[in-house]
């Protein structure tokens, strides 16, 4: 599988970020373009590096068995990372994943001076992202670099097309939500999903989107929390973990799972206090 | 539980990085200062922050129940990470460690322009350490940044501070092997195990001793590896874990828990044709002896003997006795931590390979499964006086030190 030069264009009104696949299996039926795309007010804060396409298709060409080249700027810390991320992966499922070579074409760092400085989380409204929204507000985060500025809602295309009425429901909800609380939501399209579906399992594919969509908005954003859906006690194999998605950290943008110490439980106890939960919580 | 502002000394060759440590509470053989030293040459390179005490006391407020008040310089990043870390060794183990308050005087990250890109591993010439190394040279490490430029080699981790002549034998010796590779061995000395000793088991505290002892060090390196302890262990309760390690990183030293996915086996199949692991892998603990070899003797020599002898290794391993017989994986049995998956690899790999020790292996797995089985089914009246018999003196009182001049000890009862 090659990846090529992501490219950056504007359209209907949003900034879409774009990288050409090429598979070296023709039988395979896969779309030619992989794309994330954001409100063109973010159009400087978009990268064309390829970091965001790195993880979604490491996966898919491990799914393939493909070797993959990346045919643009990766990141060294996470191409450091990638190869541990492979091997846990391989670790968990050793037949369906097996590790792959990676070919870089040119591995360095964002150039200084261009880093982020937003703080955001992936939000789809359900008690996980509601609980790290919640530990992330001025009130409960006494550290001021560890609060939450920005959220990330993502529609990914592959749905049935009545879950699209659903999103641009949800989208305006949640664009409300975050604008009462003084925080800016960011709604964000990805085809990603095509690749994966029915090649990788969806459990262990349901973080690259997420990952993706943050790593792509690189210039904005320095740290993104990743709302943990299990707690300590049960670490499981899956698609975002604790034990997987620090690895994926760029040299500017730092992946942070939270919330694995407390059970769902204990984070609908919390919720159920707070009026924004109460009034658009969505599972 | 209050640590003061760190101070930094340079006395007798060497910088030290101490501070005072108040409690609430007395409590017995709880020193008052903690401190790290290194050569003198590295005095530009440590810092007077308060980010390793803090990291390093953290477990020790918890369990005694105290809060953390830090009176120094503390990371921002450490401060998020340390609370977590917090949560996580709560859950893990809720009964030996409290949630509680941690504060800090002054929350200022380093500034990125003061620090240097060294890529520090922490070395103890085990297994682990050696893997690691080994995966970080410029042969093996296709990313200039993330190869290894120090080694950080630490008295009063494993080797209690009392014990100078066998420090220095080693010290040399791997001072030799990484400047054999064109890199830096720092040796330091700490006494931050005197303030787990008796209270928390070495097992427990590994990652915030490793850590903490780097933390002190941010000036020089912006990159920590701690050799992970085997695949077995990586998402399991640990002192030092894929989950846990990573907290402690600032905004200039990120630090990783290293070559998690890799079993102990799988990291001796790598580096068992490395003439430097050949010459100098050190696993023995037989830490009331004073010498720096492996003693072949202990349970985990015999761990390592066997695994390299099914590898058909031992015998290009200067550091053990060999050859081994039938006798040796008895012995080895006798000792074998049943439940890990270790044994199984080991018969796994004779079946394929070594069919010739088959039966060696098979007679000390039966050995290990019936002691393994006599532990769960005797009574603790019966096992108790046998093991106090046949098992190894405890070593922890090995960290208590006498140096009355830093680490002066509280000899009162806890009231």
């Amino acid at each position: 599988m090659i990846v090529h030069q992501p490219e950056i264009r504007q359209e209907n009104g949003r900034i879409c970020v774009s990288s050409r696949i090429e598979l070296s299996q023709s039988a395979i039926n896969l779309p030619d373009t992989v794309w994330f795309c954001f409100p063109e007010r973010f159009a400087d804060k978009v990268s064309d590096r390829l970091d965001g396409f790195t993880v979604g298709m490491v996966l898919i060409a491990t799914a393939l068995k493909e070797k993959l080249e990346l045919r643009g700027p990766v990141s060294s810390r996470l191409a450091f990372g990638i190869e541990e991320f492979q091997r846990t992966i391989n670790l968990w499922y050793p037949k369906q994943y097996p590790l792959i070579d990676i070919r870089y074409e040119q591995l360095c760092a964002m150039a200084p001076g261009v880093e982020g400085d937003a703080v955001a989380l992936a939000f789809s409204g359900g008690v996980d992202d509601f609980y790290t929204l919640w530990a992330h507000l001025p009130e409960n985060q006494s550290i001021c670099s560890a609060r939450v500025t920005h959220g990330l809602f993502i529609q990914e295309q592959g749905f049935a097309p009545e879950s699209k009425d659903k999103f641009v429901m949800l989208e305006q909800r949640y664009l409300t939500l975050f604008e009462q609380m003084g925080l800016e939501l960011i709604t964000v399209g990805t085809n990603l999903r095509e690749f994966g579906l029915g090649r990788v399992d969806k459990m262990l594919f349901h973080g690259a989107p997420i990952f993706g969509a943050a790593l792509t908005l690189a210039p904005l954003v320095r740290r993104f929390y990743i709302s943990s859906t299990s707690d300590y006690m049960h670490i499981k194999p899956g698609g975002t973990s604790p034990v997987l998605d620090y690895w994926l950290s760029t040299e500017t943008l730092e992946f942070m799972h939270f919330g694995s110490s407390s059970t769902a439980l204990e984070k609908l106890a919390v919720l159920s206090k707070w009026p924004e939960a109460q009034n658009y919580l969505y599972v | 539980m209050i640590v003061h502002q760190p101070e930094i000394q340079v006395q007798n060759g060497e910088v030290c990085v101490s501070a005072r440590v108040e409690t609430r509470n007395r409590y017995a053989h709880f020193p008052k200062i903690l401190f790290y030293k290194f050569p003198e040459r590295y005095a530009e390179n440590v810092t007077d922050r308060a980010d390793a005490f803090a990291a390093g006391l953290l477990l020790v407020a918890m369990n005694l129940g105290e809060d953390l008040h830090i009176r120094g310089s503390l990371s921002p990043r450490l401060f998020y990470g340390m609370e977590e870390y917090r949560n996580l060794f709560s859950v893990w183990w809720p009964d030996l460690f409290k949630p509680v308050n941690i504060e800090s005087e002054v929350l200022e990250p380093l500034s990125v322009q003061n620090v240097k890109k060294g890529v520090i591993s922490t070395f103890s010439g085990g297994v682990d350490s050696l893997h690691t190394l080994w995966r970080s040279l410029p042969q093996n490490q296709p990313i200039p940044g993330a190869r290894v430029t120090h080694g950080l080699f630490i008295q009063g981790f494993d080797i209690p501070l009392s014990q100078v002549d066998k420090f220095n034998q080693l010290r040399e010796k791997f001072e030799a092997l990484y400047a054999g590779l064109g890199l830096d061995l720092i040796s330091a000395k700490t006494n931050l195990r005197e303030f787990f000793v008796g209270r928390i088991e070495i097992s427990k505290c590994q990652s915030a001793l490793l850590s903490s002892a780097a933390l002190t060090l941010s000036p020089l390196i912006s990159r920590l590896y701690i050799p992970s302890t085997g695949a077995d262990h990586y998402v399991m309760p640990h002192g030092t874990s894929l989950v846990g390690d990573r907290l402690f990183s600032t905004e200039t030293l990120e630090v990783f828990h290293h070559c998690a996915t890799y079993t102990r086996f799988e990291k001796y199949l790598e580096i068992a044709d490395w003439d430097i692991a050949q010459n100098h892998l050190r696993v023995c603990l037989d830490i009331h002896g004073n010498k720096s070899e492996n003693c072949s003797n202990c349970w985990k020599c015999y761990r390592t003997m066997i695994d390299l002898d099914v590898l058909g290794k031992l015998e290009q391993f200067s550091v053990f006795r060999h050859p081994l017989t039938v006798m040796d994986y008895i012995r080895w049995g006798r000792w074998m931590k049943v439940g890990y998956g270790f044994e199984k690899t080991v018969l796994k790999h004779c079946w394929k390979v070594r069919k010739e020790l088959l039966f060696p292996a098979l007679m000390g797995i039966s050995v290990g499964y019936f002691r393994d089985f006599l532990l769960k089914v005797l009574p603790q009246w019966v096992q108790l006086p046998i093991q106090r018999l046949v098992s190894p003196p405890k070593t922890e009182i090995l960290f208590v030190t006498t140096d009355a001049g830093l680490s002066d000890r509280e000899d009162n009862d806890d009231h």
